[in-house]
C-alpha cells in the first residue's frame, strides 16, 4: 500500500501522443511516460468503449483489445502473466463499456517508433454513467493541467527554477515536475495545448445529448466531425486493398474543409498512433 | 587563498571580541580545513581554542535541527513541569513553548531553571533536535540562563494556534483553538489501581477540521458550542487518528472571536488526506482500482473478531469460528490512492447481497465467488465514502462509516464545467 501509484486520468489522444519516457536507473525501478501536459504516469485509469479484441500471441496467449474514449484509441495488450485479463479480453462483449486499471507501457520498434499501450491490472464492465463520470473527471483533469502548463510557460523560468515556482503557484509536486520535464521535450507545446483543450470540450459535448449539444457547440463551429476520425474513415473507405493514394485523399477531404497541411499532421499523428501506415511511397494504408 | 575565507575569519574574530590576531585564526582555518574538518566544525573549535564560548546567535526562524551552543533570547509562552524516568532516575523537567519576533518552538529543558511564563530570558548553550519531525529547543544541565534582558518589544504575547488539519501525532506543548462539537463525562478506572477518574471525550473543529479530544481535567468550560483556546494540549494517537489530550498543564480560556467550524465531513482530496497522521470524519470520492484478496467472506475468531483460517485463532487456538463479510479495497481519485474498508453492512450496501446470500452464493458455487462477484460489480465504479482516516506503518486506510455510488447529473456537471471555462454557448 505505501506509495502504491497514482492511477493518472487522461485522455487517449494525449496518451497517444506521449514519447517522453523516464527509466529508473535501477532494474526494478519503475517506467513513466510523461505526457504533453506533464503527467508523469506509471499508471492510469481509463474508461471507455472495447471496440476490438483478438489473440495474436503464437504459442503464448497475448490478447490485444483496442478501448476507444471520445477522442481516440487505447491499446491494451494481456499476456501470459495477465491471464486473468487474457480471459476477459476473449469473453468481452463487443462493443461494450469497460474500465482499466493498468501500468503505462511504451515500445519503440525499429524505426524508433515508439508504441504505447497499457498493461492491465484490472478489467471491468461497466455503464455508461460509470464512463460518463470519468469524461467529466479526466477533462477537468486534463484542463487543470493545460492550465499549469500555461502557467509554466508564462513564467518564462529555466526548467531547473521552474518545478519550484511551479510548487509555489499551489501545483503538486508531481505534476510541477512532470510539467517542467514535458516544457523541456515537447515542441510547439502551445499550439498542440490549443488543440488539445478544443479536444477535451468535445469530450465533454459527447455527453450531452443532441438538443444540448446544438446549444453547446453554438453556431461559430460548423465542424461537426473530429477531423481525425473523419480522415481516418475516409482513408477505409476508399481503400480498395492495394491502400489509397495521397493525392487522392487530399482530395477527398478538402470537401470537409481539410486543408493539406492539416491533412499532413493528422496522418502524422495516425502513424504515430499504430493506426495507419505507408506501404509505398504516397501510399497510406489504415491499420 | 586567504580571501576566500575572509568573512570566515571575519566571523571568528567578532566571535572572540577581537582579542586573536587575522593571520593566527586563517592559519588555524586553513590547517583544519586541509584536513577536511567541515567548515563550520571548524569554526567552532578554533573559537573553543582561543576561549571563545563558541555560540551562535540565531532568532527562532533560524534554527535548523542540528544547531549546537545556542545563543537566543527569547520569551517564555507556556512553560509546564513534567516528572521523567531518564534511566531508572526520576527527573523534573520542564517543557514548554519559546517566541522571539521571528517565530514560536516548543523547547524542553532538562533541568529546573527558573523559567516562568512571559520571562523574557536570554539563552546560551541550547541546542536544537527533531523531536517527531518537529524543531525543539533543548536546554541542557550547562546551559546559562541570564534573566536581566529587558523589554524585547517585536516578541508575540501570544502563542500561535495550530491548524487542527496540521496536527500530528506526538506533538506536545501545543495551542488549539476550536469550537466544542461533543462532550460528554465520563468515569473511568485507571491504571496501576489509582482509581477512578472523571474524564470528558469529545470533539473539537476548526475552519480545517474536526479532532477527538479527552480531557483528564473537569472543566465546566468544556462544552458543546462553547469556542476554546487551549493551550498546552498533547496528541496522542487513538486508533490511528491523532487525538488531543488536555491534561492539569493545560490552561483553557474561552476564545473571543468567533471561528466557523467546518460543517458536517470534511470533503477531501485524497492526495491532501495523505499529508495527515490521521483524521476523523472526512469525505473522499474516487474510483474502486482494486478490490483485495480476502474481500468477501471470512472467519472471525469469536473471542477477539481476529480474521482466521481453518478454524484456527493464533491467540485463542481452535474455535468455532463466526462468518463475516467485508471489502478490503483501494479507491483512488486521480491524486494518491487510500485503503478502503466496508463492513458487513457497508459491504451489502455497495454490492446489494447480505450475508446470507453471499453464504448461500458461497456454497452453491465455488467458495471464492462472493469476492469475485463483489469484484465485478465494484471494479472501475465511483464511490464517496465518509469515515475516520488512519495512516500507520501498513499505509493509509479510511475505515468508512457510510459509502455510496456516486449519483450525479453529468449532463448538468458537463454544462457547468463548459460554462466555467467560456465555451457553453448559453453561458
Amino acid at each position: 500500500m505505501l506509495d502504491r501509484e497514482t492511477a493518472w486520468r487522461i485522455f487517449a489522444s494525449e496518451f497517444n501522443r506521449s514519447d517522453l519516457i523516464e527509466r529508473g536507473e535501477e532494474k526494478q525501478a519503475p517506467h513513466y511516460l510523461i505526457t504533453p501536459t506533464g503527467a508523469r504516469c506509471n499508471r492510469v485509469f481509463v474508461v471507455g468503449v472495447i471496440t476490438e479484441s483478438e489473440n495474436i500471441g503464437r504459442e503464448n496467449d497475448l490478447w490485444r483489445a483496442r478501448v476507444a474514449d471520445p477522442t481516440g484509441t487505447f491499446t491494451i495488450y494481456a499476456g501470459q502473466y495477465q491471464s486473468e485479463a487474457g480471459i476477459f479480453i476473449s469473453k468481452a462483449e463487443i462493443p461494450s463499456f469497460v474500465a482499466v486499471i493498468g501500468k503505462a507501457r511504451t515500445y519503440e520498434r525499429g524505426d524508433g517508433e515508439i508504441q504505447r499501450s497499457i498493461r492491465p491490472e484490472e478489467l471491468n464492465t461497466v455503464d455508461e454513467y460509470t464512463r460518463d463520470l470519468w469524461i467529466l473527471d479526466t477533462a477537468r483533469k486534463t484542463l487543470e493541467r493545460i492550465d499549469s502548463m500555461r502557467i509554466g510557460i508564462k513564467a518564462g523560468i529555466e526548467s531547473e527554477k521552474l518545478a519550484e515556482y511551479l510548487q509555489s503557484q499551489k501545483i503538486t509536486r508531481e505534476l510541477s515536475d512532470g510539467i517542467s520535464r514535458a516544457l523541456r521535450h515537447y515542441s510547439e507545446i502551445e499550439e498542440y495545448l490549443k488543440r488539445l483543450e478544443e479536444e477535451v470540450y468535445r469530450a465533454v459535448r459527447t455527453i450531452l445529448s443532441e438538443e444540448e449539444m446544438t446549444a453547446s457547440r453554438g453556431e461559430a463551429i460548423e465542424e461537426v466531425i473530429e477531423p481525425k476520425e473523419y480522415v481516418a474513415n475516409v482513408m477505409e473507405m476508399l481503400d480498395t486493398g492495394n491502400g489509397v493514394h495521397y493525392s487522392d485523399l487530399t482530395e477527398a477531404v478538402s470537401q470537409a474543409k481539410i486543408t493539406p497541411e492539416t491533412l499532413e499532421t493528422i496522418i502524422k499523428e495516425l502513424m504515430s498512433e499504430g493506426r495507419c501506415y505507408e506501404p509505398t511511397i504516397g501510399v497510406l494504408r489504415i491499420v | 587563498m586567504g580571501d576566500r575565507y575572509a568573512p570566515h575569519v571575519a566571523e571568528i574574530r567578532m566571535a572572540l571580541g577581537d582579542k586573536v590576531g587575522e593571520s593566527v585564526i586563517l592559519e588555524d582555518l586553513e590547517k583544519l580545513v586541509k584536513y577536511r574538518v567541515p567548515l563550520e566544525e571548524a569554526k567552532r573549535s578554533i573559537i573553543k581554542k582561543h576561549g571563545g564560548t563558541g555560540s551562535v546567535r540565531k532568532s527562532l526562524s533560524e534554527l535548523t535541527p542540528n544547531d549546537r551552543m545556542l545563543e537566543i533570547t527569547v520569551k517564555i509562552l507556556s512553560v509546564s513541569k513534567r516528572d521523567v524516568d531518564v534511566r531508572g532516575v526520576k527527573r523534573r523537567i520542564l517543557s514548554g513553548i519559546l517566541g522571539d519576533g521571528t517565530g514560536q518552538v516548543p523547547f524542553i529543558a532538562w533541568k529546573e531553571f527558573d523559567l516562568k511564563k512571559n520571562d523574557v530570558v536570554g539563552i546560551k548553550g541550547a541546542y536544537v533536535r527533531l523531536w517527531q519531525s518537529q524543531l525543539q529547543v533543548n536546554l541542557g544541565e550547562r546551559c546559562e540562563i541570564t534573566k536581566d534582558v529587558g523589554e524585547i518589544p517585536e516578541i508575540d504575547a501570544e502563542i500561535l494556534p495550530t491548524r487542527l488539519a496540521d496536527v500530528k501525532a506526538h506533538m506536545s506543548n501545543l495551542c488549539v483553538v476550536g469550537v466544542v462539537l461533543e462532550a460528554r463525562k465520563e468515569v473511568v478506572s485507571m491504571k496501576d489501581g489509582d482509581g477512578e477518574r472523571t474524564i470528558i471525550d469529545g470533539v473539537l473543529a476548526d475552519e480545517s477540521g474536526k479532532l477527538r479530544f479527552t480531557s483528564w481535567i473537569e472543566d465546566e468550560r468544556i462544552t458543546p458550542r462553547k469556542t476554546l483556546r487551549i493551550e498546552n494540549v498533547y496528541v496522542k494517537p487513538f486508533r490511528g487518528v491523532p487525538t488531543i489530550n488536555i491534561s492539569e498543564e493545560a490552561s483553557i480560556s474561552l476564545h473571543e472571536e468567533e471561528i466557523t467550524p467546518i460543517d458536517g465531513a470534511l470533503h477531501c482530496s485524497i492526495s491532501e488526506l495523505l499529508k495527515r497522521d490521521g483524521a476523523l470524519d472526512v469525505i473522499v470520492e474516487g474510483n474502486v482500482v482494486s478490490v483485495r484478496s480476502g474481500s468477501g467472506l471470512i472467519r472471525r475468531c469469536p473471542d477477539c473478531s481476529r480474521v482466521i483460517q481453518n478454524n484456527t485463532c493464533r491467540v485463542h487456538g481452535e474455535v468455532s469460528p463466526v462468518t463475516d463479510m467485508r471489502v478490503k479495497s483501494v479507491i483512488d481519485d486521480g491524486t494518491g490512492s487510500i485503503m478502503l474498508v466496508l463492513s458487513s453492512e457497508l459491504t451489502e450496501t455497495l454490492w446489494g447481497h447480505t450475508l446470507r446470500e453471499a453464504e448461500e452464493m458461497a456454497s452453491k458455487r465455488a467458495p471464492d465467488s462472493v469476492e469475485r462477484d463483489i469484484r465485478e460489480s465494484l471494479t472501475g465504479k465511483r464511490i464517496t465514502a465518509r469515515g475516520n482516516m488512519n495512516n500507520g506503518e501498513y499505509g493509509a486506510s479510511l475505515v468508512a462509516e457510510s459509502v455510496s455510488f456516486v449519483k450525479r447529473d453529468v449532463k448538468e456537471e458537463a454544462i457547468k464545467l463548459l460554462k466555467e471555462r467560456g465555451v457553453h454557448e448559453n453561458a
